[in-house]
């Protein structure tokens, strides 16, 4: 690797004297030889004092961003997505092994994480997400006859949005610049020192593109603990949208000040679960496949990855499913391995392997199967009790009596319930999605689609880009009920 | 270091097909004999005394021998395994001390049963340990304890133990603990030291980390400082829970030298915890750990193991799962894991704190999911 990894953006306008370079070390706190080690990075920061000046700055550049059609803004976006989902691509290539020194992971599931995050953002997709999200994009741009309401709309970005990125997910970043990119907002894009690598080489592909996007994105690192650079960053920002654990996002919001509006996309909890039908149906090969396929992308570290499975299943029937499983788990690491850990989750992932060898050991219902390595871990039983969370594809299936009893053992985490893979009929999906719907779940699907959310899901159960903007309505005014063609008026009063 | 235990388990041992040991068995009189034996200085006997214990467990708990059956070798036990019903090794003999672990890790208290032969050998080697590494050159010290007595808190092992060390070596009328339910006895405490320095007998003084932390602050606060005779000596014990409150060594002993007047060349860590019978001294003085840990000593019956997390191999060198051979558990499996980050060198290993299982990115950390505790 270079001796030193830029990871910042810097618009062209902000001075030099404006940016401090900083030489930064990230990587695992116990470098060990075959594991990973530190990385070197440089950066440039803003200096404390001249923050005031760089919102200015991105305040301008935002201004200018709001003159620039969407059409245009999904374009660039657009074009930059397909150069980023062509594997061969100069820029993606380094940023891979920039990924993969960052992270550890394998060179393979950089790449398919990339390829499922990046094809999201096609100007196909883009369209569809502004259409579901504010049903007519052309609010972004001027004033529109709304369809409901007897006058018109428009919506407003704020100037600038600071969005604090997590490093879980190779090119998940990508989706922080493109929301605010969406409604022509200005960013401040704080990386994350767990991958920190991605955002700005992706705002430098967007800048190639058209400049005036370039000059609305800046990248750069603080340490989440300095105060003092949290302070003078956001003062002036009008919105703050934090991703990452629920420690990370309590730091940010102690920050945020009372005009400013404020976001979290924190930790949530996923899972599947299998009904007693569809497993007949399908058959067990089948549905372990599905249940590796999602366990294993992102290795297991996205919001949206399942911990477990819970299937309407005898204890026989578990033990070989589980047996399915371990073989599904196992075939998907030969083409697609975990790749190296930092030594503190193989840690902790050891640890977790004990405990539950161990329950395993004390009980009869309870298996385990396991790789060699850390690669895979499949545990069947009859609770899923602590510890657990480690993520790095160790998944747990429990055998449940109905797909009812799923409900129950899901109700406490209702407020952090994410996605939830269904392997159900008709039938048993009108019932039981509603009563997910109920609890909390954002987002149902078919097993081994867990990992494959579109730009349109509504992320944890939001519209996340429409939600940054102001609306602004014309009604109730005589000029405007004189232009408007009689045919259009909706009266929505009784 | 020992034979891997894998390798010996492997020669000879069927763990599922063992009969049931019982405690009256001449094969437990003779290793409970032989464990006496290398507390005495018998080094030779290591190697026999680890097989016959693995060879126990298998026999006596199903649990213990399918969770080595299914680890693919001798893997310490987790120390998960000690929350609720715990192991005890001899259904034929009730237990005749139980100690609990503070639950301060899992909010569940751990248990440690001990039969009498095993209360026998955890005596023993708490006072042949005390005997190497803390009463060198000294008769009848003041052993002033930052630990409940027993008759406090009876399930305490750390009670237990630094009573027994202070009832054997240290001279009753200057000696005592000075903590009780309502907290430390500043009073007691000021007292015992004046009289060991109008005395001129050295003091040692023993508790846990944080409690010497605390000490030494309020005493600071009250502008209270003593010059403890020459030779007196300080033994913090931080186990793991210990270290929840992170300490640097180096600032704890000048704090330390500031309030007693003891130099941090004066000063030692033990490492214990409930689930062992054993302790672990420094071994020398010399920072390993990044703050300040010193690397523990081994002995002929108790050993650290640092484990790389991936392949379980013992590492010479570098980072990895803390595993605890002691060799004078009878009741229950010789190796535990204890949850903790070691680092090995040639002088030992340091304990450098717990394996947290953070969770990175969005993935919830459950912490516990069971059927219907919670309601929504």
């Amino acid at each position: 690797m270079p001796d030193e990894r830029a990871i910042s953006w810097i618009p062209a306008w902000v001075d030099a004297s404006a940016v401090a370079p900083i030489k930064l070390t990230f990587g695992s706190q116990f470098p060990t030889e075959g594991y990973l080690g530190k990385n070197d990075y440089i950066c440039l920061q803003p200096r404390p004092e001249n923050w005031p000046h760089v919102v200015q700055g991105l305040k301008a550049a935002a201004l200018a961003l709001r003159k620039v059609p969407i059409s245009a803004i999904v374009d660039a976006i657009g074009t930059a997505a397909g150069r980023w989902c062509d594997r061969n691509w100069p820029r993606r290539r380094e940023t891979t092994e920039a990924i993969i020194e960052a992270t550890g992971l394998s060179r393979e599931i950089v790449d398919r994480s990339l390829d499922v995050e990046l094809r999201n953002y096609t100007a196909e997709s883009l369209w569809l997400t502004l259409r579901r999200e504010f049903g007519e994009p052309s609010v972004l741009d001027s004033f529109t006859d709304d369809s409901v309401v007897r006058g018109r709309a428009r919506a407003v970005g704020p100037k600038v949005v600071l969005q604090v990125l997590t490093g879980n997910v190779p090119g998940l970043p990508a989706l922080a610049i493109v929301r605010t990119l969406l409604v022509k907002s200005a960013l401040i894009a704080k990386v994350a020192s767990s991958e920190p690598t991605f955002a700005a080489s992706f705002a430098a592909s967007l800048a190639e593109i058209d400049q005036r996007i370039g000059d609305s994105l800046l990248v750069t690192y603080w340490d989440g603990r300095d105060s003092e650079m949290y302070a003078s960053a956001i003062r002036d920002v009008e919105c703050v949208v934090a991703y990452g654990d629920t420690e990370s996002c309590a730091g940010v919001r102690s920050h945020i000040l009372a005009h400013q509006r404020y976001f979290e996309h924190g930790h949530k909890l996923s899972l599947g679960m299998i009904s007693a039908r569809y497993l007949a149906q399908r058959g067990v090969d089948d549905i372990a496949r599905q249940i590796a396929h999602d366990t294993s992308m992102f290795n297991q570290l996205a919001c949206i990855a399942p911990q477990a499975y819970l299937v309407e299943a005898s204890a026989d029937t578990m033990r070989v499913l589980g047996s399915a499983v371990a073989s599904a788990l196992d075939a998907y690491s030969r083409t697609c391995p975990l790749g190296h850990l930092p030594l503190e989750d193989a840690m902790a992932l050891r640890l977790r392997r004990c405990s539950d060898a161990w329950r395993s050991s004390a009980g009869d219902e309870a298996e385990m199967w396991t790789s060699s390595g850390s690669g895979w871990t499949v545990v069947v039983q009859p609770e899923f009790a602590q510890p657990a969370g480690t993520g790095n594809r160790y998944i747990t299936l429990m055998p449940v009596s109905s797909l009812g009893e799923c409900i129950d053992i899901v109700r406490p985490f209702g407020n952090v319930l994410q996605n939830v893979a269904l392997g159900c009929d008709a039938g048993e999906l009108e019932t039981i999605a509603d009563e997910l719907a109920s609890l909390g779940a954002a987002r149902l699907c078919s097993p081994g689609r867990m990992c494959e959310p579109s730009l349109m899901w509504r992320h944890d159960g939001r519209m996340c880009v429409a939600e940054l903007v102001r609306w602004c309505d014309i009604e109730m005014h005589d000029a405007l009920e004189e232009s408007r063609p009689h045919s259009l008026e909706v009266d929505i009063l009784p | 270091m020992f034979a891997e235990a894998h390798t010996k388990i492997g020669n000879g041992i069927t763990p599922s097909t063992q009969s049931r040991i019982a405690y009256q068995d001449p094969f437990v009189t003779r290793l409970a004999e032989d464990i006496h034996s290398l507390l005495g200085g018998e080094d030779l006997l290591k190697d026999s005394i680890l097989q016959r214990l693995l060879e126990l467990n298998c026999a006596n708990s199903p649990e213990v021998s399918a969770y080595w059956q299914r680890t693919s070798h001798c893997t310490g036990i987790p120390d998960t395994a000690f929350k609720g019903s715990s192991i005890y090794l001899f259904a034929d003999e009730s237990p005749v001390r139980t100690f609990l672990t503070s639950g301060t890790s899992s909010g569940e208290r751990g248990t440690a049963h001990y039969s009498r032969r095993g209360l026998e050998l955890m005596n023993a080697s708490i006072l042949a340990n005390a005997q190497r590494h803390m009463f060198g050159g000294l008769e009848r010290p003041a052993v002033i304890r930052l630990v409940p007595a027993v008759e406090t808190a009876p399930v305490m092992i750390m009670a237990y133990g630094m009573e027994l060390i202070s009832a054997a070596f240290a001279d009753p009328e200057l000696s005592g603990s000075v903590v009780d339910e309502r907290g430390v006895d500043y009073h007691r405490l000021e007292q015992l030291l004046r009289r060991a320095i109008a005395d001129s007998r050295p003091v040692v003084l023993i508790g846990a980390s944080f409690a010497f932390a605390n000490v030494s602050e309020r005493l600071e606060r009250d502008n209270l400082r003593f010059q403890l005779p020459p030779r007196s000596r300080i033994f913090d014990a931080g186990g793991s829970k210990a270290q929840s409150r992170v300490i640097n060594v180096e600032e704890l002993r000048s704090k330390l030298e500031r309030t007693f007047g003891i130099p941090p060349s004066m000063c030692r860590n033990l490492f214990g915890m409930t689930e062992l019978a054993s302790q672990l001294y420094d071994s020398t003085d010399v920072p390993l750990g990044p703050r300040g840990e010193r690397p523990k000593c081994n002995e002929a019956f108790v050993e650290c193991l640092v484990r790389d997390p991936d392949s379980y191999a013992s590492k010479p060198r570098g980072v990895g799962l803390l595993e605890i051979r002691d060799l004078c558990i009878l009741d229950r499996p010789p190796l535990v894991l204890t949850g903790d980050i070691g680092i090995a060198s040639p002088e030992g290993v340091a304990v450098i704190g717990r394996v947290e299982s953070k969770p990175r990115g969005c993935s919830l950390v459950v912490d516990r999911w069971t059927r219907g505790t919670v309601d929504a």
